[in-house]
């Protein structure tokens, strides 16, 4: 990242927030209610309206949100506004299942994704595939949080401090808090996180007025610098377009760190308030951080590849110019960043210690585990998973964009086991199970091969394949009579 | 009984068939059929209709949560 070396002051105030977030862990601790999953992984199923939006808001705009949606949106030019209507797509997808699977979840007591796939289909090896390809995302999304915590340390540095160390420091508080307290303790840190982010988006609309000449001459600038990126998608492009609201519309909205929110919310309606709140959210969020990449385009021509996700830090640099008032911006800003990096990061792996406990070590190792076993096991397991992802994270070289859509390509295969499950009591788990192995291998081996026929990812292909083999394995088998859910 | 059970359904979801409509007109593919528009403040015409559908994407998803939660009945 481009080097930010901040005052004692700035740095000051990041150490104070990071501070914060250690006190918070200990706080959830002491809040505990005992030892078993539903208090630990589901913060005793009692979150409420303010907490539960900030939350949800938090773990879904992560680092890609600052770093990889103004680097696409510096690539791709204004096609990119896709992600605002993707984004909000999410939250429709919500609508489709939340609504009978929070009821469920509370009546049965589930606390991982999973838990419902064993419910609903009774089919172990389908249980444990989906087991196994939502840890598989889960790491990706850690992994690549961690790489920009790495890159943002040591920009803010000024190089000072080694990328390897900033993220050991980072993630060692993150996983300390994530530990002491549980959901309880994430939750409450995305809440500070949350609203950092927010202020951070804010900011950002101070940063596009205090550094153009104005927003209309800014758009004139860029139609004259670039005007191939003002263009309307047609062909190919319009097929991907339609293609990104399916990956990332249908994706995100089966995170299951998301999920266990869902399973986690105190009621129906808060549930239903927080929905009011994120389907509103990209107008704001989304729209702010696009026209960030859009004033990159003007101000730093040239860039390629993923030295475009640099912009954010490029432009903060430059705010640097303008007195305390721009110290005071990419301060808060800084913090804002980190708390979106931290946000996400803590919650994918809390998802994934909850996973790995209950689904694989406890089905699969140890059946006959006790709770107070299983959240043991899934504490040391975020400890063991954090400190290979920081060594990994350290070694891969790729761009955010190809990391965050490698983990929607494998994320949307998984998508038809709640959507249709929840919604059609007919559809049978062997079905699903052979849908999502074909769905699978079509996504994996175009990521792999770096191919998208038609414009399509390869992801929305696969999520085709695997509704297309659902439907004919019915209609060679026949209809199964309904099932429990 | 059943019948009546599954109109009930498909009319809740009905709103859900309005946003899949306003995806597809989201993407402007068939933008220069219009001729193309005047820009507004410097941005294309194209860019702002679709901006408008995002906006009505999100109103009707914000309406559905507050007047479509459909939590099933007793089938569980």
């Amino acid at each position: 990242m481009t080097d930010l070396a901040l005052g004692g002051g700035s740095l000051a105030f990041v150490g104070l927030y990071l501070l914060s977030l250690l006190v918070l862990g200990v706080w959830g601790k002491k809040k505990r209610l005992n030892n078993s999953l539903g208090d630990y992984y589901l913060a005793g199923r009692n979150l409420g309206l303010p907490v539960m939006l900030l939350t949800l808001f938090a773990t879904q705009y992560s680092g890609n949100a600052l770093f990889g949606f103004t680097g696409q949106a510096y690539r791709a030019g204004f096609t990119w506004i896709v992600i605002v209507h993707s984004m909000i797509v999410v939250v429709t997808g919500y609508l489709i299942f939340a609504p009978r699977l929070q009821r469920l979840a509370m009546r049965h007591q589930f606390v991982t994704p999973t838990d419902y796939i064993k419910f609903r289909f009774e089919l172990p090896r389908l249980q444990h595939l989906i087991s196994i390809c939502l840890l598989l995302v889960l790491m990706n999304y850690t992994l690549a949080q961690l790489k920009v915590i790495g890159h943002v340390v040591e920009g803010l540095s000024g190089g000072r401090i080694d990328a390897l160390w900033g993220v050991v420091t980072l993630a060692l508080i993150m996983v300390v808090y994530s530990t002491l307290g549980g959901l309880r303790s994430v939750v409450w840190t995305d809440v500070i996180q949350g609203t950092m982010m927010l202020i951070g988006f804010a900011m950002i609309l101070v940063i596009i007025g205090a550094e153009t000449g104005g927003f209309v001459e800014t758009l004139k600038e860029l139609k004259a610098v670039a005007p191939e990126k003002t263009l309307p998608p047609t062909g190919p492009q319009a097929v991907t377009w339609l293609s990104t609201i399916v990956l990332i519309g249908v994706g995100a909205s089966v995170y299951p760190q998301a999920i266990q929110r869902i399973y986690a919310a105190k009621s129906a309606s808060v549930l239903q308030q927080s929905m009011v709140g994120m389907s509103l959210m990209p107008l704001f969020a989304v729209v702010v951080v696009l026209t960030l990449g859009y004033l990159a385009i003007v101000r730093y021509p040239g860039l390629q590849g993923s030295a475009a996700d640099q912009v954010m830090a490029l432009i903060l640099r430059d705010t640097l110019a303008f007195g305390w008032q721009g110290v005071a911006i990419v301060t808060v800003m800084l913090a804002a960043i980190l708390a979106a990096l931290m946000s996400t990061a803590d919650s994918a792996l809390l998802s994934f210690s909850s996973i790995f406990a209950k689904d694989i070590y406890g089905s699969l190792i140890d059946p006959s585990s006790p709770e107070e076993r299983l959240t043991r096991i899934g504490q040391r397991c975020a400890w063991l998973v954090l400190a290979a992802m920081v060594f990994i994270s350290t070694r891969e070289d790729v761009t955010l964009y190809r990391l965050f859509v490698l983990k929607f390509e494998l994320l949307l295969q998984v998508a038809p086991a709640f959507y249709l499950g929840v919604t059609n009591r007919h559809i049978a788990g062997e079905a699903v199970y052979w849908g999502l192995i074909a769905g699978l291998v079509v996504a994996v081996m175009g990521w792999l091969l770096g191919v998208m026929p038609l414009g399509l990812h390869p992801g929305t292909l696969g999520l085709a394949v695997n509704v297309f083999v659902i439907g004919i394995w019915h209609m060679i088998r026949g209809i199964n009579a309904p099932s429990a859910s | 009984m059943g019948n009546q059970q599954e109109k009930s359904d498909s009319q809740k979801r009905g709103w859900l068939g309005v946003v899949v409509l306003l995806i597809l007109l989201s993407c402007p593919w068939y933008w220069p059929a219009f001729g193309g528009a005047e820009d507004q403040w410097a941005l294309p015409g194209w860019l702002l209709w679709s901006l408008g559908i995002a906006l009505a994407i999100a109103l009707i998803t914000a309406w559905a949560s507050l007047h479509r939660w459909h939590a099933g009945d007793n089938d569980d």
